[in-house]
């Protein structure tokens, strides 16, 4: 195929996708500029392999791939997943993350004062407590609507490790969001 | 919140309609009788509505559309990227056949008009003689994305490294471990064994690469930096 040709063909095939693209990344990053860049380095990529491509997959679950193991593997390098034990396996790393949070919550919560900032920064934030694949494996489910066997070829795990991932990080997540989700009016008092 | 521990997960895959239908029988039964399960049912719905309105009306900025369009064609990349790329690239000269350098010449002056010249862009050669590297020859270096001139350095224990240059707009300032010195910023990377440090001098992007350590390197992207200052 000519080159100006497969350009278009991988524009013309990929570029429906990148406002979702966008967002994902903009949920790992926190921040549009990282996330503009971590999409540009996708489709760099992507185009780089579309030759490898095979009409019938999964286009978007493989876009998604890309980013996500783009971010976890090169611009993010690995760093949250150190820090939580990446040496170790996955429940120890799970442990860590509810042990930091216990000390967290004991601890006097200047952030608790604060008001300020939009909605969607405090989301981040609570987001910003999880390792990118917990992140991601809910991210999937909420924002996507991915069904947990899709979710499992974006992410190359079990569809068990998927459906755990996604309890156990929502369990964190909804601790971090309860404040929150108060003084938006989700929920009421004390609860 | 930790009793009906059994339950977490099945709420969880529940509220995303992964439950057989007997499944999600069993568990509304329950929920019927268990106040704090109907609390995390809550909490969940909550979180997912939360972050769904959150992340879904978000659009990427028009611009980027572009950059992405402009990206495929001239494939440009960032400067991690491009330091982990090249750090790559010598690995893969190292493992080629010996293939003679394209210039062997003591004068800079003569090294750099070679390479410039099929390049297509000024090409520098720093003197890293009082670093305690000699110059042993350069090379043009073409890969799928672009061309790049190369440099070659030794110092008398037999370390080689690699001073890459491509054009600057071919790299983009982001991505990266970042290290400033000498209010200059230098990038790291590595593939294969191969550590590298890139900057940003000049109209160039510079990628200096070698089996040492990042500290070492940077020690002689330095050099190099503050040589081609004067």
């Amino acid at each position: 195929m000519p080159p100006h040709d497969k350009a278009k063909l991988f524009e013309k095939h990929t570029l429906p996708y990148l406002d979702p693209l966008y967002a994902y990344a903009h949920s790992l990053t926190g921040n549009g500029v990282e996330a503009e860049d971590l999409v540009q380095e996708t489709f760099l990529k992507a185009f780089r392999a579309f030759d490898s491509f095979k009409d019938g997959t999964n286009l978007k679950a493989w876009l998604f791939r890309i980013l996500k193991n783009t971010f976890i593997n090169e611009f993010h390098q690995k760093k949250r997943f150190e820090e939580f034990g990446g040496n170790g396996s996955e429940d120890e790393a799970y442990e860590k993350l509810i042990a930091a949070q216990k000390t967290e919550a004991a601890q006097p919560n200047v952030e608790k004062d604060v008001f300020g900032g939009s909605f969607g920064d405090e989301v981040a934030q609570a987001l910003d407590a999880l390792p990118p694949e917990f992140r991601t494996a809910i991210y999937m489910a909420d924002v996507e609507e991915m069904s947990y066997e899709e979710i499992a070829e974006v992410m190359e795990i079990p569809i068990g490790t998927v459906r755990s991932r996604i309890a156990r990080g929502r369990k964190i997540l909804q601790v971090r969001l309860r404040k929150y989700a108060k003084d938006a009016g989700y929920i009421k008092g004390g609860g | 919140m930790a009793l009906c521990k059994n339950s977490l997960e099945k709420i969880s895959a529940y509220v995303d309609r992964e439950l057989s239908r007997s499944e999600a029988e069993a568990l509304e039964a329950h929920l019927s009788a268990c106040g704090l399960c109907r609390k995390v049912l809550r909490a969940t719905r909550m979180e997912k509505d939360l972050l769904k309105h959150t992340y879904s009306p978000m659009k990427a900025p028009a611009r980027l559309a572009k950059r992405i369009k402009a990206d495929i064609r001239e494939k440009s990349t960032t400067v991690g990227f491009y330091a982990y790329d090249i750090s790559h690239d010598a690995y893969l000269i190292e493992s080629l056949p010996q293939r003679p350098f394209d210039i062997v010449s003591a004068s800079i002056q003569e090294t750099a008009a070679f390479l410039s010249k099929f390049v297509g862009f000024p090409v520098h050669v720093p003197d890293l003689a009082y670093a305690g590297f000699g110059m042993k020859g350069g090379r043009l270096w073409h890969t799928v994305a672009r061309i790049s001139a190369l440099i070659v350095y030794e110092d008398a224990s037999g370390n080689a490294v690699s001073l890459f240059e491509i054009k600057k707009e071919r790299v983009r300032r982001s991505g990266a471990t970042e290290v400033v010195a000498d209010n200059k910023s230098f990038y790291l990377g590595k593939a294969y064994g191969y550590n590298g440090v890139v900057w940003l001098q000049r109209d160039v992007a510079f990628g200096l690469v070698g089996g040492l350590p990042h500290d070492k390197l940077l020690e002689i992207a330095r050099a190099a930096a503050a040589n081609l200052e004067q």
